[in-house]
């Protein structure tokens, strides 16, 4: 389990964690979302004790992670798969990280087997590419066998073949009881991959839950309705209560109804339907959650021509 | 804000598995600097550097001896000679020690190194013992050669010495700790600053650029100041007895020990106090 209590991290006038407080709990997966910049890696790295809180602190199975002893075989950490020495081979880096927490040199071979390395174990990682950095990054967590591990954008860089490959192994190392933490930015990638979210924005705690209830609270439910008859349909939609937006000449947006109900009127009228679809994603639940604390948004400029 | 929940635990400190801690660290340094090909190039020009300016001088020497008058004759320290290369091992060696703090940083490989080893002077202390058997074992070979061969060719008739005569084993293995030292030196500047040219920077500005200096001083501060440099005092280390103008072979260990301990506590304290 990990436990964070009030973190806090300031750089000078800027609050890169804002009182944060959660519980990762073992057994699932656990995505940590935000958008870049917004705290996660920081978080992360406070966890880990490589950058020290501001005030509050973090646990790892109960223990601040500088008390822990031999810690890899406690914790596992990918933080940054650029990360290493380019000019050590796989093989090599992932030894005297075994060498530093009394890990059986057997267990270095076993891990590039996992990853399916094994075959350019003693190329110098400088030559490899991001995917396989990624690889051989969750190589290392798993060495020393641990009960949690933390990613820090483990899919960044792997082609849609790794990324399945990454989303079944956090799967399975969650089904074997571990406690998984995976930050992200992509919303998309959380619904398949988590069963619990973190989301946080500037620093903050934004929501916590189950995917399934973060969709739920966070975002409005539309449906979006395709139709030739759109002017009776909004209208006997309206006549039952519902909110009728009508985005064009044959489509409706209606909210805080479900397809069915839509479906169901429509056919008692006897109106046809093109399409009726639930518009409630995950990206926009996202998007919502996050709207007013993204730090990086896209403004709109309007440049005015000034005649001289 | 109640920030004493999780003091941090003298029982950490108390830890009877603190030395099996410390053991798999400097194992794992081992590893770490036996699997970069810089380790090898920074030892063997070491070698090269000591070996070679050691044949070089004694033998140009033996070709000067001639013209020699009988004053110099009588000053001639053949150790100095067979040892010279030393003034160069001194930059590779340094370097060596830079490296292994700086290459941390540059590749990313700290982050890593700190999540296996969160125990941050313990990591340094590792590292530290783990750089010092190797330069051990590396300076005391090469200068023992390079004192033997400087012997053989200089020969009885040019002054050549036995290390049975009185100073000489002291001299040689001086000159082993010296670079010993100036390794520490390296690898806490490499600590304090993180960044390999910074580094490098302020090491040559030690060894090199500030004896120079030092010359320009009002006597008799230039000599003061300029006995007590790490170069000088391990010249000092380096003699068979205590040379005019320089410390005694003594108090030259301690002084450049002196040196190595402040590098290495400022390593200590920008490791253990700033984020990485």
């Amino acid at each position: 389990m990990i436990e964070a209590t009030n973190l806090t991290k300031r750089y000078g006038p800027v609050l890169a964690v804002d009182d944060l407080s959660f519980r990762v709990a073992s057994g699932q997966v656990t995505g940590f979302l935000g958008p870049n910049g917004s705290g996660k890696s920081t978080t992360m790295r406070m966890v880990l004790g490589l950058d020290a809180p501001t005030s509050g602190h973090a646990t790892v199975a109960g223990r601040r992670y500088q008390d822990l002893r031999f810690p890899l075989r406690q914790v596992g950490a990918l933080l940054d798969a650029n990360a290493g020495h380019p000019g050590r081979t796989a093989r090599n880096h992932l030894r005297w990280l075994a060498d530093s927490n009394v890990i059986p040199r057997d267990r270095v071979d076993q891990v590039l087997e996992i990853v399916g390395l094994t075959d350019v174990s003693d190329r110098r990682t400088g030559t490899f590419s991001l995917g396989m950095r990624q690889r051989l990054g969750i190589a290392a967590t798993m060495l020393g066998d641990p009960e949690v591990l933390i990613f820090d954008e483990p899919v960044n860089g792997l082609d849609p073949e790794g990324i399945i490959w990454v989303r079944q192994l956090l799967r399975s190392l969650a089904d074997e009881g571990r406690t998984i933490l995976v930050s992200s930015h992509l919303m998309s990638e959380m619904a398949l991959t988590a069963d619990h979210l973190i989301v946080i924005g500037r620093g903050r705690l934004l929501s916590t839950g189950s995917v399934a209830d973060f969709v739920e609270r966070s975002s409005s439910h539309h449906v979006r309705a395709l139709t030739p008859d759109a002017v009776r349909l909004a209208r006997l939609l309206r006549d039952h209560g519902a909110l009728v937006t009508e985005i064009g000449p044959e489509e409706l947006s209606i909210e805080d109804f479900a397809c069915r109900d839509v479906g169901a009127l429509a056919a008692g009228a006897g109106l046809t339907l093109y399409e009726l679809s639930p518009q409630d994603s995950l990206e926009d639940a996202f998007m919502e959650a996050t709207h007013e604390q993204a730090d990086f948004r896209a403004t709109v400029h309007t440049l005015e021509t000034t005649a001289p | 804000m109640t920030e004493a929940i999780h003091p941090r635990t003298t029982a950490v400190a108390s830890d009877p598995h603190r030395t099996a801690v410390f053991r798999a660290t400097v194992r794992s340094e081992w590893t770490k600097l036996g699997t970069v090909r810089s380790t090898y190039w920074t030892l063997a020009f070491t070698v090269v550097a000591i070996l070679g300016l050691g044949i070089l001088f004694t033998a140009l020497e033996v070709g000067r001896w001639d013209q020699r008058t009988p004053q110099e004759i009588a000053e001639f320290n053949p150790l100095i000679y067979s040892l010279a290369g030393m003034n160069l091992a001194q930059i590779s060696i340094g370097v060596l020690g830079v490296l292994m703090m700086t290459s941390e940083y540059s590749t990313g490989t700290i982050t890593s190194t700190l999540a296996a080893t969160p125990q941050r002077s313990l990591l340094l202390t590792a590292k530290v013992t783990a750089f010092a058997v190797v330069v051990v074992v590396v300076s005391i070979v090469s200068t023992m050669a390079a004192f033997l061969i400087g012997q053989v060719i200089l020969g009885p008739d040019h002054g050549g010495l036995s290390i049975t005569d009185p100073g000489v084993l002291r001299g040689v293995l001086g000159g082993a700790t010296f670079l010993l030292f100036i390794g520490v030196i390296g690898l806490g500047v490499g600590a304090a600053v993180r960044r390999t040219t910074g580094a490098v920077a302020i090491l040559f500005a030690v060894l090199l650029v500030i004896p120079g200096l030092v010359l320009l001083l009002p006597s008799p501060w230039d000599e003061r100041v300029g006995q007590i440099l790490p170069s000088a005092a391990g010249e000092a280390m380096a003699a068979p007895q205590q040379i005019p103008q320089l410390l005694s072979p003594t108090i030259g260990v301690l002084v450049l020990a002196a040196w190595a301990l402040v590098a290495f506590g400022a390593g200590g304290l920008a490791l253990a106090r700033r984020d990485v």
